[in-house]
């Protein structure tokens, strides 16, 4: 089919540093791209997409391998980029002086390795906050207002065995009160914590280590939400409706022949992903709801339905996993992905507002 | 949370508001997509969302609402042919289908192939067309139900064929959103229009009752029409609190007042006073408009939309040729805020500036332009600003925060001295200014002479404020003391003859005026503005001003004077800093400051007891003097007089809890006071440390012990710090209520000591702090002397052997009872386990026992005979 969105790289640039994550800086044609020199040194650098490359504004090195960042607790006005670092120290950069964090706090023991961002860039109600989850086994949610101490701490007993913890994303933040974060472990544990309540809502285990949790939208009442595992699959939980025993109704999906590193959702429309896989592809996805939503068990409770995937695109970019993927948050179809073998890349999907 | 947002922040939000609503349309979840359209349009009311939200409406077959809101994007975009259309379809449901029809043809006028509308028409006719043949045949209920069926049907199945098709106009309305932008912000205008025609009255009357923004207009109107006779004046109500001192003292005439309640707002600034001599002209009826539209809209939330009205405002004032600066002043002050809530500080800055040139001295701009500051962390700026806002309004609870917050940031930012690199603090009043720019402590215990900034910064501080000081407010304090027999003869006195009086001080202040402003720029302005006024007026100068007129021709040679003298201190020539002090006294007597340094030259040259003379002169003239406290009690350190010492310094603390220097000092000399006590007590006591642990554990156990009386608890407590048992001061330092307290202890002790040994006890224990012997007597005497052996049992210490002997000697009881002086004696030494207490007293004590018992000797009693006494003196001494 012709009318099928395509997926076209539109710059490629090869770099000198481990790439881990990057991200654009909303209301702009720039983006930030988060990394770890081979001398164990973080490399933050900005770069801007013009005639057809890219070109590189700013670069940064410090102490510690940055591994993931986010906008989104940051005004439209600041666009303060927060970093987790190999030493679980949480940053938040002004990238007009990059030379001192405006914020930081020693957030976690050990290295943070997912980080996500709600109530900035006018997404999602309420107060901004930052979720760090860390290989100590603790996600801790942060006001950048609020110096040092985390505004909630979610982490397993003394008793209990620590797992890694590889992913967290916010949602359902569609009013000020309401807010969900979600974590994945990688034990393939998946736990929603309700922060109204402080509250564990929800958890379930999917076998494998969870490597991305992602909600369709950060500030709506949750919708659906994408996990991507190892062993190539991924789950979509339709989390509109919560069963009392049978949770949220979900449905897997392989992809990618490898770990799915990854899921990111289109800024522009919520039910088409992008899934990065260990092996270089990347896959675009789109989710059809069901007929009906909801229906009844035997019982008379109400219980979800979930929808079904089907894959729109695949492309195979590199030989080695894609790690860092982002849509543009203003461009529809713009993106930007980092992979293993230390390139960048600029991608375009077309086609995306006709689905 | 949609408040503060900039406009295009918020043409942000209401799109993405609205896109998420076609998201949950398109998973046809049509009452969330009404939901977030709805938010979209509380954000940004915008055709589009109003259309969408029409549909998303259509789709629950809320027929009405969807029309209603087909009406609204019709209003904005008339000729917008998908909400003809879906107001047809709405108009359809609700059976209405003459309209649908009209509205249909319409459509088909200006796309005559628009197959939607071709079909919808078809349908609705051959609907009406049944529903005429039916009528012709049925009756009119079976008509109603066969009409609603058929209506339902048709909508029905449109609806089916409708998903697609609407769909995708949604998304076609998503793309030409961005044209409706500016005619949503016209509409947004013309709403506001509407506002602003709406009935004035009304909206100001609602305006003073809010808490943002009063507008100071109003409230100035208010008041002229309340005080018809007093001269309209724009004192808000602090300004009026302010004159009601006055107004108590001297209610003479209310002429008087009204000058009187002028000056106060030509020098105090709480809010802008009327600068001009004729009342400030009233503002044009458009400024107003705008104005009020402004304050509405910031009210609201509609923060940029006000700062255009209030730019526009400012714009058709300064056309005005009149001297609206008050208005302006205002207007600007108004404008910063909305400024500030978009996120433009820069503007804000400028506009609080502009406020501020037309305004010195006014709180709300310095507060916006000093949050400002804080936000482009500019503290240093930012804590004067703060501290300038204190000054006027010590009371002010968002300068307290804001002054704390950046002098934490500058502390973190400068290291301890951060305050020397303070741009100065523009000053205001005198009283305010004591209590806020009190610089640092003088060095707590090494008497050298500092050349620190300490006394530099003390001196200068009272310095700028020179001029007010000898201003309005402390002379109107001291004049009602001191000019009581003068008034009252004014008061016997006709007006007229008052008048007469005034008129001739008008020329003296007129004099004066040159003076005044060599000391400070804007003190001359403030004096300048006075003066005009009162000359334009002739006004009654008040009595304050007449106080300023004498002092202010020694004011330079006092000043003169007070830079030699903290020149010398600096200098560390103390005797002649002394003089020069000395002679500023001579000049003006109620100078608070005058005496502090003075008594600073004093503690330096080490005699304490001028030192402290001056203390007491100053803390008299200014309560709250810290710099007082804490130089009257090093003083009292050196003279010994600790618990006066310790007390001075326990006040300090009290007004200044965080005073380093003080709480050192007061452990200093809680220390020396205690090596006193011991020093005291070694004399009578061997075991001198262990009495004032028991002192301690004491203290404790009556915390414990008193728990159902809770007071006596803190009564106790309080009493530990401020008094010791055997200070000789001590007595003093118990206050009248918690001695009250601890008779009525005594009393209910001694009412139950014979039943209880153990209420006894702790009676005695309760006394150790109170030093009252008569309390120790009462409570003594509450028991017989023969039982208190038993009362007593194995408590008994030499502590309070020696107690029990100094009371009854103290009290003179050996004169008057030696009979029971010798039973209690006697029966000390029959007390448990007596033989090994004796051994715990120290020679000292047991002198004081035999003199006391060879008294008894001296008194004519039969009870006892010689031989007992030296039994008795026996029994201690060995």
């Amino acid at each position: 089919m012709v009318d099928k969105p395509q997926i076209i790289a539109h710059v490629e640039k090869s770099l000198n540093f481990t790439l881990f994550d990057c991200k654009w800086i909303p209301c702009s044609a720039k983006f930030v791209v988060l990394g770890n020199h081979a001398r164990g040194t973080g490399a933050l650098q900005i770069y801007e997409v013009s005639k057809g490359e890219v070109k590189l504004l700013k670069e940064r090195e410090k102490t510690k391998a940055f591994k993931c960042g986010t906008f989104g607790a940051a005004s439209l006005q600041q666009r303060n980029l927060a970093t987790g670092d190999f030493d679980g120290k949480l940053s938040v950069w002004d990238l007009e002086n990059v030379d001192t964090p405006v914020y930081h706090a020693p957030a976690h023991k050990e290295i943070i390795n997912c980080i996500d961002g709600v109530g900035g860039l006018g997404i999602g109600e309420g107060a901004p906050e930052i979720v760090t989850g860390s290989r100590d086994g603790s996600v801790k949610v942060w006001d950048p207002r609020q110096k040092d101490l985390p505004v909630a701490t979610m982490e397993p007993s003394e008793s209990e065995a620590r797992r890694d913890c590889w992913t967290v994303a916010f949602g359902n933040a569609y009013s000020p009160t309401e807010r969900c974060v979600c974590a994945g472990y990688d034990n393939g544990d998946i736990k929603l914590f309700d922060l109204r309540n402080m509250a564990l809502r929800w958890e379930t285990n999917v076998k494998n280590g969870v490597c991305s949790v992602e909600f369709d939208r950060k500030d709506i009442d949750m919708n659906k939400m994408v996990a991507t595992t190892l062993e190539s699959k991924f789950h979509v939980f339709d989390m509109r409706t919560q069963h009392p025993t049978k949770g949220f109704a979900s449905l897997s999906e392989k992809a990618h022949k490898s770990t799915v590193w990854l899921a990111r959702h289109l800024p522009q429309n919520r039910d088409v992903f992008m899934t990065c896989g260990g092996s270089g592809t990347l896959n675009l996805w789109q989710y059809s709801y069901p007929d009906k939503r909801v229906q009844a068990d035997d019982k008379g409770v109400d219980m979800g339905v979930a929808g079904t995937v089907s894959l729109l695109q695949n492309v195979t970019l590199s030989t080695q996993p894609i790690a860092g993927f982002d849509w543009s948050p203003d461009k529809v179809g713009l993106c930007v992905c980092t992979a293993f073998d230390q390139c960048l890349r600029v991608l375009i999907v077309t086609k995306l507002n006709r689905l | 949370m949609v408040t503060n947002m900039s406009d295009e922040e918020k043409s942000r939000k209401a799109e993405r508001e609205k896109d998420k609503g076609n998201e949950a349309f398109k998973a046809n979840d049509y009452l969330e997509a009404e939901v977030y359209y709805t938010r979209s349009i509380s954000i940004v009311p915008s055709a589009a969302a109003y259309n969408n939200r029409a549909l998303a409406k259509l789709r629950q077959e809320k027929w009405q609402d969807a029309v209603d809101d087909t009406n609204v994007v019709l209003k904005m975009e008339p000729g917008n042919l998908k909400a003809l259309l879906r107001r047809a379809m709405g108009r359809k449901g609700l059976g209405q289908r003459e309209e649908a029809i009209a509205d249909l043809t319409v459509v088909l006028e200006q796309e005559p192939h628009n197959p939607k509308a071709k079909a919808m028409l078809k349908e609705v006719q051959d609907q009406k067309a049944t529903e005429k043949a039916e009528e012709a045949k049925k009756s009119k209920e079976l008509l109603k139900n066969i009409q609603d069926t058929t209506s339902k049907e048709g909508s029905k199945g449109k609806g089916r064929r409708m998903v697609i098709e609407e769909v995708d106009g949604t998304m076609d309305v998503e793309g030409g959103d961005t044209e409706s932008e500016e005619e949503e912000k016209e509409a947004e205008d013309a709403q506001d229009e509407e506002k602003e025609d709406a009935s004035k009255p009304a909206e100001k009357l609602q305006e003073e009752k809010k808490v943002v923004e009063t507008p100071v207009e109003t409230s100035v109107e208010t008041i002229t029409k309340s005080e018809s006779t007093v001269e309209p004046t724009s004192a808000p109500k602090e300004a009026q609190k302010e004159t009601t001192k006055p107004e108590d003292t001297e209610k003479s005439s209310s002429t008087e007042e009204a000058a009187q309640e002028n000056v106060t707002n030509g020098q105090e600034n709480v809010a802008p006073p009327a600068p001009t001599p004729s009342p400030p002209p009233p503002l044009p009826d458009g400024v107003v408009r705008l104005k009020d539209a402004g304050n509405s809209l910031y009210q609201q939330g509609q923060y940029a939309a006000a700062v255009k009205k209030y730019t526009q405002a400012i714009t058709e004032l300064e056309k005005e040729e009149a001297d609206h600066s008050q208005g302006l002043s205002t207007l600007y002050s108004n404008r910063a805020a909305g400024k500030n809530k978009v996120g433009d500080v820069k503007g804000c800055l400028d506009d609080c500036d502009h406020a501020l040139e037309l305004q010195p001295h006014s709180w709300k701009p310095l507060l916006r332009r000093a949050t400002a500051y804080e936000h482009l962390e500019k503290f240093r700026q930012a804590y004067v600003d703060y501290k300038h806002v204190l000054n006027i309004d010590p009371s002010n609870i968002q300068a307290q925060q804001g002054s704390h917050r950046s002098a934490q940031m500058l502390k973190d930012l400068d290291g301890p001295n951060w305050r020397t690199k303070l741009p100065t603090i523009p000053t205001y009043s005198p009283q305010s200014a004591h209590r806020t720019v009190s610089p640092a402590i003088p060095p707590p215990t090494n008497q050298i002479p500092e050349p620190s900034k300490p006394v530099a910064n003390e001196i200068k501080a009272p310095e700028t404020k020179q001029p007010m000081v000898n201003g309005v407010k402390e002379p109107s304090a001291n004049e009602t003391k001191a000019s009581k027999p003068n008034r009252e003869k004014e008061n016997a006195e006709k007006s007229t003859s008052k008048k007469a009086e005034s008129s001739k001080k008008a020329h003296e202040t007129k004099k004066d005026k040159t003076e005044a402003k060599k000391e400070s720029k804007k003190e001359a302005k403030n004096e300048a503005k006075k003066e005009a006024k009162k000359e334009d007026k002739k006004k009654m100068p008040t009595k304050s001003e007449k106080k300023q007129t004498k002092s202010t021709s020694p004011r330079d040679t006092f000043l003169q004077f007070k830079e030699k003298g903290n020149t010398l201190v600096k200098k560390g020539h103390f005797g002649p800093a002394t003089q020069c002090y000395t002679k500023c006294i001579e000049l003006s007597p109620d100078q608070a400051v005058a005496y502090c340094n003075r008594a600073l030259c004093h503690l330096k040259m080490t005699r304490p007891n001028e030192a402290e003379a001056d203390c007491n002169k100053t803390l008299e003239l200014e309560e709250k003097n810290i710099k007082a406290y804490f130089r009257r009690a090093q003083a009292r350190k050196m003279l010994k007089r600790y618990s006066e010492a310790a007390k001075d310094l326990t006040e300090l603390l009290k007004l200044d809890p965080k005073n380093k220097a003080a709480k050192i000092e007061l452990d200093d000399v809680k220390e020396l006071w205690r090596q006193e006590l011991r020093s005291l007590q070694g004399g009578k006591d061997k075991d001198s440390g262990k009495a004032t642990k028991d002192a301690g554990k004491s203290r404790r156990r009556v915390v414990v012990e008193e728990g159902e009386d809770s007071d006596s608890e803190e009564e106790t407590t309080a009493e530990g710090i401020k008094g010791d048992p055997m200070e000789p001061e001590g007595p003093k330092a118990t206050s009248p209520s918690t001695k009250r307290k601890l008779k009525a202890k005594v009393e209910e002790a001694s009412r139950q000591a014979k039943s209880s040994p153990y209420l006894f006890m702790t009676a005695w224990s309760a006394l150790k702090n109170s030093d009252d012997n008569e309390l120790y007597l009462g409570l003594l005497k509450s028991i017989a002397p023969d039982e208190l052996p038993k009362v007593v049992s194995n408590k008994m210490d030499a502590d309070m052997i020696n107690k029990i002997v100094h009371v009854l000697k103290e009290e003179d009881v050996v004169n008057r009872e030696p009979a029971l002086v010798y039973q209690y004696v006697y029966y000390i030494t029959k007390a448990n386990r007596f033989n090994i207490l004796k051994t715990f007293l120290t020679a000292k004590d047991k002198n004081y026992i035999c003199s006391t018992l060879n008294c008894l000797l001296n008194q004519p009693c039969t009870e006892y005979t010689k031989e007992d006494i030296n039994a008795l003196k026996k029994a201690f001494v060995f």
